[in-house]
């Protein structure tokens, strides 16, 4: 029956989110029309769709006076989020409450229509924001001061350039006088110096005390401008609390998402081969098998000796594609031959993605000979202190005949690595020990 | 309803925008948006004159009945668009959505006031007079004003989600055109039929207009009780359905 006077929890409170799912429904067959309905039903076709939850069971409290980020990767929700927030979208369970005048920058220039002046424009949209005329026309002066836009008042906004359009979106978006501002990195407008002036804008809201809830994929500037941040991940919380925290766990958690895509990779290398393989033993005769020749674009070789496997591996044993500067390597190579072979050759290569070979290792080499193989059996290639710096390396793996003429099986460039900055993060492809040493005298 | 006193700048603004379109931006474009009625006006007149010889000064009549009718077809029809065709303003900012059926239905609304303010020059012309009565015809047209945006708000909800309901409404147009007295007399309707007739709030309506008008007569209470009780239904149901609908509008605008 009464209205339950606010404690001075709730005041502090600026967005209070509860529970939050919000569901989308992608119809199978969209139905858009009362025909397509009727027609639905006559044919009697049920009326499908696919469940796409974009938001799961999201809670938080955003304070008074708090910037908070809301990072992940694309598609976990984060426009949606704020889209929820800013009463765009209805949630399909929970709540959302929200203390104070908000300011959406989803997008910038909402409303603006461009038969009408630029002036006329920020009238239009300050009423789109709820601001009466008398409170536009004394911020009006300042509008065009912070656009750099004063010659302009008059000039159609059809005729503007995109970053003068964009600029006068966000001085007038920002004139407002919002309590709360919800912005969707809407940010990368106009030039350099536009940009610091917005970037100064909103420390001077957060001096001010406004509440931000800023959504970037800018690790950086994420942590230089939010306290806090959640992490989103599949429309759930992967992580909330101090933005340093929430950043690494980002890069641990896209880690170990690229490392899975890489393995995924790796195993499809693998049944690509077995399959390139029953199509050679379905093409020939028996008999030919041996001298079948196959030439695959990335593939080659008399397939007496067939490499069966690449996998790396860890100093550990795990299996592993993401690697840190001077850890150890170790790559496992299976092969498998049908005949007795005498005296092959195992060789690799490491290329960087971009082309450039950096090593080119054999077993004759490092006077490991083998004097003969029959059946299945396994070749390792070991790096005790791995000297690449970050990048992507491509994986080249073969046997050949100890001449190190006929290839039996080369595969070319065909499995990947990446490597990560560690405690090592030197400039570069290659970390070259070294010490340094500093001294006022001349050294020598 | 806060929502009109907190936006009212908004609606005033997209009113304004609105009548400029309609009319580009001029008082010649509203002369020119006559043309259609008076044309309507005098081939009904040619072609039914003779036959409703007896009624007084047709040519006002047949408008009020045209004009009346004009409300209820180009508000309802104009405001079917209202929030699919702004999907900016629905899917990239929060603004109560029914701003954006309120003021097309507003628009609207001052549009058939205009129209209706022709009639006065004109009944003196005809020398008719104008009876006193017409001192009611803000009131009367407050009460049509709630019927039409009701139904503006249940037409501008549904077409988001059923994008041909614009084809079936002309053709519920069409027939109610043809269901209201705007030709022809109440008089003709056979007495069996007469019940079901006066269920038409419209159809009490125009013949309001023309007691106040025309005859200089107050309309009977009974009449102004159920026009403003289906006009409270059909805003209430409106509001509702709007609320409900207005949840998923940014995804489906």
């Amino acid at each position: 029956m009464f209205r339950q006077p606010k404690s001075p929890k709730e005041e502090q409170d600026a967005i209070v989110v509860e529970n939050v799912s919000k569901r989308f429904k992608i119809p199978h067959e969209r139905r858009r029309t009362v025909y397509e309905n009727i027609a639905g039903m006559l044919k009697g076709s049920r009326y499908s769709y696919e469940e796409f939850w974009a938001l799961r069971n999201v809670s938080f409290t955003v304070k008074r006076g708090e910037t908070i980020g809301i990072i992940g990767e694309n598609g976990s929700g984060k426009s949606t989020l704020l889209k929820v927030i800013a009463g765009v979208l209805y949630p399909d369970n929970g709540r959302v409450t929200v203390n104070g005048r908000i300011a959406p920058f989803l997008e910038l220039g909402v409303g603006f229509q461009p038969e009408l002046t630029a002036e006329e424009n920020v009238y239009l949209y300050g009423s789109i924001m709820g601001m009466d005329r008398a409170q536009i026309k004394n911020k009006i002066n300042d509008i065009f001061e912070f656009a750099e836009l004063e010659k302009f008042r008059n000039a159609k906004l059809k005729n503007f350039s995109s970053g003068m359009y964009a600029r006068l979106a966000f001085s007038t978006a920002i004139s407002t006088e919002p309590d709360i501002i919800l912005i969707d990195e809407a940010l990368a407008v106009g030039d350099e110096a536009f940009q610091r002036k917005c970037y100064d804008t909103i420390n001077e809201f957060r001096r001010e005390g406004k509440t931000i809830v800023f959504v970037s994929h800018g690790m950086e500037t994420v942590k230089q401008l939010c306290e806090r941040s959640i992490l989103l991940n599949q429309g759930q919380i992967g992580s909330i609390g101090y933005s340093e925290k929430v950043v690494s766990d980002y890069h641990v958690s896209m880690h170990i998402k690229e490392e899975l895509a890489l393995k995924k990779q790796h195993d499809k290398r693998i049944e690509q081969q077995t399959t390139d393989k029953i199509i050679i033993n379905e093409a020939t005769t028996p008999e030919k098998i041996e001298t079948q020749q196959t030439s695959a674009e990335d593939r080659w070789g008399s397939m007496e000796v067939e490499i069966t496997e690449v996998k790396f591996f860890a100093k550990n044993g795990n299996e592993r594609y993401i690697f840190r500067t001077g850890e150890p390597l170790v790559a496992r190579i299976k092969y498998f031959s049908k005949t007795k072979i005498e005296k092959p050759v195992f060789g690799i290569a490491i290329h960087r993605n971009d082309g450039v070979h950096i090593t080119g290792p054999n077993t004759k080499f490092y006077n490991n000979v083998i004097e003969s193989i029959n059946g299945e059996g396994a070749v390792e290639y070991i790096i005790d202190s791995l000297p690449l710096l970050k990048g992507t390396y491509l994986f080249t793996a073969a046997v050949y005949d100890f001449a190190c003429v006929n290839p039996y099986d080369h595969h070319e460039k065909r499995f990947t690595f990446k490597v990560v900055d560690g405690e090592i993060k030197d400039y570069g492809m290659l970390y070259i020990p070294c010490r340094w040493k500093w001294s006022t005298t001349s050294i020598r | 309803m806060m929502y009109i006193f907190e936006y009212k700048e908004l609606i005033k603004n997209l009113v304004i925008s609105d009548l400029k379109t309609k009319y580009t931006g001029s008082m010649l474009g509203f002369a020119w948006s006559m043309l259609n009625p008076l044309l309507m006006m005098l081939v009904l007149y040619f072609v039914f004159s003779n036959i409703f010889k007896n009624q007084e000064n047709f040519v006002v009549y047949l408008l009020t009945g045209i004009f009346a009718w004009r409300f209820f077809a180009i508000g309802t029809t104009s405001a079917m668009g209202s929030i699919v065709g702004k999907s900016s303003l629905v899917t990239k900012i929060y603004i109560p959505r029914e701003i954006l059926t309120l003021s097309v239905a507003v628009s609207s609304l001052v549009s058939s006031v205009l129209e209706f303010l022709v009639l006065i020059p004109l009944l003196i012309i005809l020398g008719a007079g104008i009876p006193a009565t017409v001192l009611m015809f803000p009131v009367i047209h407050l009460m049509y004003f709630l019927i039409v945006y009701g139904i503006c708000l249940i037409l501008a909800s549904l077409y988001v989600y059923y994008r041909d309901l614009n084809q079936i409404w002309d053709v519920v147009l069409q027939v109610g055109f043809f269901l209201s007295p705007i030709i022809y007399p109440l008089s003709l309707v056979p007495a069996k039929y007469e019940f079901y007739y006066s269920l038409n709030p419209i159809t009490r309506l125009i013949n309001m207009y023309r007691d106040i008008l025309l005859n200089g007569t107050i309309p009977a209470i009974s009449d102004f009780v159920i026009v403003l009780l289906s006009g409270l239904m059909l805003f209430s149901i409106g509001t509702v359905l709007f609320k409900k609908l207005s949840r998923r509008f940014a995804e489906e605008v």
